[in-house]
């Protein structure tokens, strides 16, 4: 062998020994597993005794299975309503931190502070805001006369309360934002002003087409991040009064470690894989229609 | 620095790893790991059950984990435990888990214990009878109990007085009659009030159809006594005239607590905002802690054909896989000895499975009168279990819920959960 | 002109100032309610300010529940999972940033598709696997992924490989430097702030994690933070005094780590999104 093959293949054992770690991982922790649980969704198996091949069966059931339908819909319910007040919210944020006004510093790590304490800790906090009788909710409604709602325990205020509470959940998009707006170039604002327009159009002439990259990404991610909501649930509701918040990973969870019936539970979890595959998928290709890219002098 | 930071992390991930893998060096003396659950009221008791039992054993060792959440939460980990091979000696929950876990071979029968110990355990007949129907599968005895309770409704005594009512009501028109009395729901006050609408569990279906069907003289299940399988009918005469009384008095007298308010059932009922409820001696020791000024007594079911409530308790279970079985047999029967739950009774408020502990102090709270009296009522029974109780009832349970929460008719309701209890059962035993 | 812009400067500050006091009220509240007695978080009507102030609810929360316990935990599993993550991520981050060879571009693309993998398809199988081995109810499976690499952080760092001219890496070289110290002496430093980036990240995810110590740990002896507030709801009664400050406790580290690095935070989300 000649000594330049000799030394590419030094290389590249070299370069493999630093990536193998990370090839191990991918293999045991995600598609091995993953092929793993197409085979469990062919059976059912609750884990003290062997599992029982049994086909498709658990597709039929879960075809036909009142509960699924209701997580799809409450799952849907929340990423639709939730994603867009947040993308707005933290739109309007980014705009405001990204004007040159003192103390800025203090205002972005206010308006961070709800989604970098996300989790148990604000749940539970939000659950004693919507506590019906002594909560800071409905205390602050009655000061206005307002007779406030149970909240978290009336099946038509139990989704709409997770909601309020992840409207302000603003940060990632928030700085995503921002990053993008720094990223306009000012002397087409000037353009705008010159040629006659207020802040308005500079805004939605200039500003919007300059964010759509960053608008399409955070949507990627929001979607992926919320249609997987399950802490929020499980400790403010358990699921809600009459299944109100019963989300699709909430579903998942009761399924495979309340009942133990790890195979339905599976192909509970692949419907979720190709569903979030197949609107990733579609959101890249229609993504062409109206994003704008500057670099690639308007549509990449 | 990165080299500094690198090794003071490394010697974090030494001592984490020593830490949780120490081995167990004391061989003389013999552990036993107990689950249980146990509030911050109750746990203390338990706490010095165990210490006692220690100090009178000991070579034995006994390893205390106090599982939060609630009970599904227990009933969760407990089977991930034993699928794991990680599971207690001792495990403490529902009695209706004994079918399940009986019937997948996971807890050890004690019958020949039972029968063996008998004269040590035997306070009162009643109790060896209570203990076959409740604590027993395929006629074998799987646990023993700790506490035990049933439901009598509880009063706010103050908030009768103030409207002149004497007497508690004594049947289920009365009923009716002193709750409306006493609620103004535009004030945010109640005459009756129930804690368990939403939850998706057995202990819904008791609340809101099953006990008061009982009281108008039928049931929703009845269990074949040769092959042990149960039959649901909820579309009974006695069924629909019991869902409907518990459902009109919330949407048509407007005289119990919506189920939405159900998170704020203790406050209220501090606040003086509800006064009756069903109640049982786990509540009275939390209302005595919690609200020391509420002033509240006990009577009996209101009667409509009979006043059915029924027994249950929580039951302590042994492991199959147990190493100790003689050991963890006797801290079980520690724990339901007479002594032993006087020393329990002022933390856990259940009432004593011995009668001659009804004479302590911490009974005489006038709460426990009115469940004295209760007890000793024909139709005060242990309540039969199947295998798959759980998933039948929790189906049930959702679809009474329709009702409750005023989204579906009484009829409509009882129909669908008819439906999805014959699909459960047909899930579980096959056609 | 100066009229407008003054202008536009108060409508900013109105907002700014609005929308602070939305996001900022429910903290408020958190703290407040961390002092009350029982009777006064469930008084009606409501009065925000504590009468006195029960300092006693803090020390009280550690005794109710081992909470202390529930911080070392999660302490030792933030730390190892940073630690698992640094190493891991930066070896395959160095690694996938070299020149060509054959096979680089196949496996950094498997590795990136892993990353659309939602965690409950691979979750029941782990959890079975976990089971068989004997590993529930120990730290193992919040611990080992991490030191397996995270598509999303090896991708992050080989962002910031990627800006370091091969030139230094072959210099070092002909100085005679083993690859592994090429990427120790050269690389590493040069990502300073990738890796303080990834280190937030991975701190904010692990410490705030509430699924996996949920299906994996059983004793309270070995819970998280995260797992240990929820076992402040007792069945029917929540002592809201000891979870508002025990909450309060909990998220005390994540607010101050964020204060005092928000800018590698601030930089990491912006490399990491627009790259992305």
């Amino acid at each position: 062998m000649s000594n330049i093959r000799r030394r590419y293949l030094r290389e590249t054992l070299t370069n493999y020994a630093f990536i193998a770690p990370a090839i191990a991982g991918v293999l045991i922790f995600h598609l091995i597993p993953m092929v793993t649980s197409l085979f469990l969704s062919l059976t059912r198996y609750d884990v003290v005794s062997s599992p029982k091949f049994i086909g498709l069966n658990n597709y039929k059931t879960m075809v036909a299975d009142p509960l699924w339908r209701k997580s799809i819909f409450n799952t849907c319910y929340y990423v639709g309503v939730t994603l867009p007040i947040r993308l707005i919210i933290a739109l309007i944020a980014a705009v405001l931190l990204d004007q040159k006004v003192r103390g800025i510093t203090i205002f972005r790590v206010i308006f961070y502070l709800p989604s970098i304490t996300a989790g148990v800790a604000i749940s539970l906090l939000w659950k004693l805001i919507f506590q019906p009788t002594y909560g800071l909710a409905n205390s602050l409604l009655a000061h206005f006369g307002i007779q406030g709602p149970a909240w978290l325990g009336d099946p038509k205020w139990a989704m709409p309360s997770i909601i309020i509470m992840m409207s302000l959940n603003i940060g990632q998009f928030m700085l995503i934002f921002l990053a993008g707006l720094q990223s306009v170039p000012t002397y087409l604002y000037e353009a705008v002003q010159l040629d006659g327009g207020n802040r308005w159009h500079q805004f939605k002439y200039v500003t919007i087409p300059f964010l759509t990259p960053v608008i399409f990404l955070n949507i990627v991610i929001g979607i992926i991040e919320m249609v997987q909501m399950f802490t929020q649930a499980y400790v403010m509701t358990g699921g809600g009064p009459m299944d109100a918040t019963l989300v699709y990973v909430m579903y998942i969870y009761q399924r495979a470690f309340q009942w133990l019936e790890m195979g339905y539970a599976s192909s509970l979890a692949w419907f979720l894989f190709i569903v979030l595959l197949v609107l990733t998928i579609m959101q890249f290709k229609l993504s062409g229609r109206w994003v704008y890219y500057e670099s690639a002098g308007g549509r990449r | 620095m990165l080299v500094k930071k690198s090794l003071l992390l490394a010697l974090v991930l030494v001592l984490g790893v020593g830490m949780y893998f120490t081995p167990n060096v004391l061989s003389a003396t013999k552990t036993l790991t107990v689950w249980l659950q146990a509030d911050a009221v109750r746990l203390p008791g338990y706490e010095l059950v165990i210490k006692r039992f220690e100090e009178a054993h000991p070579d034995i060792k006994i390893e205390l984990t106090n599982v939060p959440g609630g009970w599904s939460d227990l009933y969760r980990k407990l089977l991930a435990a034993f699928a794991a091979g990680t599971a207690p000696d001792v495990l403490y929950g529902k009695g209706y888990w004994i079918t399940e876990f009986a019937d997948k071979g996971l807890i050890l029968d004690l019958h020949k214990y039972f029968i063996r110990d008998q004269k040590e355990l035997n306070a009162s007949s009643f109790f060896f009878n209570h203990l076959m129907i409740g604590s027993s599968y395929k006629g074998h005895i799987y646990g023993l109990p700790r506490g035990e309770y049933w439901y009598t409704p509880g009063y706010n005594v103050d908030l009768f007085k103030q409207a002149g009512i004497v007497r508690p009501p004594n049947t289920w028109e009365e009923f009716r009659t002193v709750a409306n009395k006493l609620s103004n729901p535009d004030k945010k006050q109640w005459g009756f009030a129930l804690s368990t609408y939403s939850r998706v569990d057995p202990v819904c279906v008791e609340a809101v159809l099953d006990t008061w069907t009982r009281q108008a003289g039928g049931q929703i299940m009845s269990i074949d006594k040769k092959t042990g399988k149960p039959t649901y009918n909820l579309l009974s005469k006695e069924a629909k005239e019991a869902f409907k009384f518990v459902v009109d008095n919330i949407y048509v007298y407007k005289n119990t607590m919506p189920p939405e308010l159900e998170g704020s059932w203790e406050t209220l009922i501090y606040n003086g905002q509800i006064a009756m409820w069903w109640l049982h001696g786990g509540h009275i020791s939390r209302f005595r802690k919690g609200a020391p000024n509420l002033n509240f007594s006990s009577f009996i079911m209101p009667k409509k054909v009979n006043r059915a409530t029924y027994i249950a308790d929580n039951k302590f279970m042994i492991n199959t896989k147990t190493k100790y079985p003689e050991e963890a047999w006797s801290l079980i029967k520690w724990f339901t000895s007479k002594d032993m739950e006087a020393l329990v009774a002022p933390y856990e408020g259940h009432l004593s499975v011995w009668k001659e502990n009804w004479k302590l102090p911490v009974f005489q709270h006038p709460a426990y009168q009115g469940m004295i009296r209760q007890f000793s009522l024909p139709e005060t029974i242990p309540f039969q279990t199947h295998p798959g109780w759980e998933s039948v009832r929790g189906a049930i349970a959702r679809e009474l819920q329709k009702a409750i929460f005023g989204k579906a008719t009484v009829e409509e309701a009882l129909q669908s959960a008819q439906k999805v209890a014959e699909e459960e059962l047909q899930k579980i035993y096959g056609k | 002109m100066k009229i407008r812009i003054s202008f536009s400067i108060v409508l900013t500050y109105t907002f700014l100032i609005l929308g602070a006091i939305i996001f900022i009220t429910p903290f408020i509240f958190l703290i407040t309610s961390s002092f009350k007695t029982p009777a006064q978080i469930m008084s009606v009507p409501f009065r925000l300010w504590p009468d006195p102030w029960r300092w006693q609810n803090y020390v009280e929360a550690f005794r109710v529940q081992p909470f202390g316990r529930y911080y070392l935990n999660s302490t030792i599993i933030t730390s190892l999972n940073i630690l698992g993550v640094l190493i891991s991520c930066t070896l395959a981050g160095w690694g996938f940033s070299r020149k060509y060879f054959w096979g680089r571009d196949f496996f950094f693309l498997l590795i990136l598709s892993c990353m659309m993998i939602p965690g409950q398809v691979t979750m029941i199988p782990l959890y079975i696997m976990y089971s068989k081995l004997g590993w529930i109810n120990t730290y193992f499976p919040l611990i080992l992924p991490s030191f397996f690499g995270s598509p999303f952080y090896i991708f992050l760092i080989r962002q910031f490989f990627l800006t370091i001219p091969d030139e230094l890496a072959d210099a070092a070289v002909i100085d005679g430097c083993s690859p592994f110290k090429v990427f120790w002496y050269v690389g590493l430093p040069l990502v300073k702030p990738a890796l303080v980036s990834v280190t937030i990240f991975t701190f904010l995810a692990v410490w705030n994690d509430f699924f996996s110590p949920l299906i994996y740990l059983n004793s309270p002896q070995k819970y998280t933070v995260m797992l240990g507030l929820t076992a402040y709801q007792a069945e029917g009664f929540t002592h809201w005094e000891y979870l508002m400050a025990a909450s309060a406790i909990a998220m005390l580290p994540v607010f101050v780590i964020f204060l005092s690095l928000q800018r590698y935070f601030v930089q990491g989300m912006a490399m990491s999104g627009l790259k992305g």
